[in-house]
């Protein structure tokens, strides 16, 4: 589903260049688990933004669903994330001045759907995520794990082929982190694609597969062997 | 997005700073209120010329001289007797009456009252072209004219002034002008006029010109001539021919300066517009100032929601989606600022032409040029922020603090 083929991400920072990723192979089939691990500078943000579509890569080609989007224009771009990734984020990144209804709407937005569509959709992955009856409120009124929820409700309202989480549990005491990837781990078992990134061992041994970063190269892969799976 | 949610979203967007929003609605709110003030004020003056000029009639035309040595001078006022408006009439077909007019500011008494008046000196057909009605006794006819009787025509307020109540028809009135002190009858009273005072000066008496150069004035000249065409568009053709008319009889082309009230009223037009296009351009840059300021509310509102934009656009927004919520919120911002400047200009222009006593002339031209103005302002002004929000890179976007 995912094909990453030497992938390399240069930053040109006036004269300083940097190589954030040095070519990157990375196959990912339909239903896949995957922890990106590595200490920071190591790549795995980019890799994420690459794999998220949010970044085109300096060279190299990825096939998302068998189409090539490393060298899609901006508009052609923002369909596929609309479509077909869900973003959670450490920060949640909820719009501070909407409803968790109407930021788990804003995908359902962008892609077009009318007002009675998009309400039920909203409300059936709120619903999914256990937080209906926060539907009406903002998210500065409900919990970390509430708000970290309602983004994943956002994530999926779309049903995207492909989930990417950048730390999700970064912003969570422990028992509420746990939760999330509960959340995380069950969607999975529903067959949607889960890639998380992370530099938390424990989130990482959720996965199937840990891919190491290291220098912007993967330096190892494990295939973790986790009681959940 | 449809437009009522991308409006909606706006509106949701400016609610969350309420003084700035306020601030830069006010802006436009002053540069609307003015051009529409402005534009409105104008068009009430023009309309109020326009009034005080066709009252006198638009069919009216004047003969004066004009002076430029003593010499000429000489010349000219040798020329204008009363015999002289009687040529004109014969030689200008398309005049219907003359009337030689001579001026002078008089005192007027009976007993021990005294009043001061100007005193025109005028033939019957005067009271046709400048509409003038008796409401008692009668106005002065041929025969007051030849035989230079001392008969006079008095304004109301001068006929109540000195006679207060009394029936003033039949009774005499002592004339005094410069040197030469007369008895005059009163034949008739004029209706009163709105616009006359009360008392002082600036009210009229009229008597036969011919009395008022035989035996009031030192001098045999009138002042003036005043005449009326038959329509308001044989006007043109009679100022011509009175032109030609009188520079063969005076051998100069420039020794009289005859005008008609259109013209008057046309060059009056003519500057008004003239003073209100230039004061609605003065207007209008405080319509562009308020423009600065929208652009500057917008561009701290794109900087202030730089990860907004970079989550809006991970969920799928494409940079004309972001675009557009920002233009969006400029022209809500401009046409806000717009419908409150058009309540002002309203209220201004109603509040000018009432404390001048100008017919009001609220303008919806006006209205649908500067909501037109304000809503392209907010787009003109709104491009830049709205594009700089649109092509901010989501990667950067997102990790905005």
């Amino acid at each position: 589903m995912l094909k990453l083929e030497r992938i390399v991400k240069d930053y040109d920072a006036g004269d300083i260049h940097v190589r954030a990723l040095g070519g990157i192979d990375l196959h990912v089939t339909r239903g896949d688990y995957l922890a990106i691990m590595g200490p920071s500078g190591s790549g795995k943000s980019t890799l994420m933004h690459i794999m998220g579509c949010l970044d085109r890569p300096t060279s190299g080609s990825y096939l998302l669903n068998g189409r090539d989007v490393s060298r899609m224009n901006d508009a052609a771009l923002a369909r596929i994330r609309n479509r077909e990734i869900g973003f959670v984020f450490q920060q949640f990144n909820l719009l501070p001045r909407e409803t968790l209804q109407a930021n788990v709407e804003v995908p359902l937005m962008y892609a077009g759907l009318g007002a009675r569509q998009r309400h039920r959709m909203s409300a059936d992955a709120l619903r999914r995520m256990g937080i209906l009856d926060r539907a009406h409120h903002r998210p500065s009124e409900v919990s970390g794990g509430q708000r970290q929820r309602a983004a994943i409700a956002r994530a999926l309202v779309n049903s995207p082929s492909l989930v990417l989480a950048d730390e999700p549990t970064g912003n969570l005491d422990s028992r509420t982190g746990r939760e999330i990837l509960d959340i995380l781990d069950s969607l999975n078992s529903e067959g949607v694609t889960v890639i998380v990134v992370t530099h938390d061992s424990e989130v990482g041994r959720r996965a199937r597969r840990i891919i190491n970063l290291k220098d912007g190269l993967i330096d190892s892969v494990e295939a973790a062997a986790d009681e959940h799976h | 997005m449809n437009i009522i949610e991308t409006v909606s979203l706006a509106l949701r967007s400016l609610r969350s700073n309420n003084l700035r929003t306020f601030l830069s609605v006010l802006g436009v709110m002053v540069g609307v209120g003015a051009v529409i003030s402005v534009i409105s004020v104008g068009m009430s003056a023009q309309a109020e010329i326009a009034r005080n000029i066709s009252d006198l009639g638009t069919n009216i035309v004047s003969v004066l001289p004009n002076f430029r040595d003593s010499a000429s001078q000489s010349r000219l006022l040798q020329m204008m007797n009363v015999g002289l408006g009687r040529e004109m009439l014969e030689a200008v077909p398309a005049l219907s009456s003359v009337s030689a007019v001579a001026q002078v500011e008089a005192t007027l008494a009976v007993g021990g009252d005294t009043a001061r008046a100007t005193l025109m000196g005028v033939e019957p057909s005067y009271s046709k072209i400048i509409p003038t009605d008796t409401a008692f006794g009668r106005w002065l006819v041929i025969a007051d004219l030849s035989v230079h009787s001392q008969v006079i025509v008095l304004s109301s307020s001068i006929a109540s002034e000195l006679f207060r109540g009394i029936d003033p028809v039949g009774k005499q009135v002592w004339v005094t002008a410069g040197e030469r002190r007369r008895p005059f009858v009163v034949v008739g009273v004029t209706e009163a006029e709105e616009d006359e005072p009360a008392s002082g000066a600036g009210r009229q008496a009229f008597i036969p010109v011919t009395t008022m150069v035989y035996r009031l004035l030192p001098a045999r000249n009138v002042s003036m001539y005043l005449g009326q065409t038959r329509s308001a568009s044989d006007t043109d053709a009679a100022v011509a021919q009175l032109r030609r008319f009188l520079s063969l009889k005076s051998v100069d082309p420039d020794a009289f300066e005859v005008s008609s009230q259109q013209a008057l009223l046309d060059a009056m037009k003519k500057v008004t517009i003239i003073v209100t296009s230039m004061l609605t351009v003065i207007a209008g840059i405080s319509l562009v100032v308020s423009g600065l300021g929208i652009m500057n509310t917008l561009l701290t509102a794109v900087a202030e929601r730089t990860r907004e934009i970079g989550v809006r656009k991970s969920l799928g927004a494409r940079n004309d989606d972001i675009r557009a919520q920002f233009l969006v919120e400029s022209v809500v911002l401009s046409s806000l600022g717009g419908m409150a400047g058009m309540a002002l200009g309203y209220a201004g222009s109603m509040a000018v032409s009432k404390a001048l006593n100008w017919p009001p002339a609220f303008n919806w031209l006006s209205v649908v040029t500067a909501m037109g103005f304000s809503t392209l302002i907010g787009l003109a002004f709104g491009v830049y922020p709205a594009t700089r929000a649109s092509s901010m890179d989501p990667v950067t976007a997102l990790r905005c603090e």
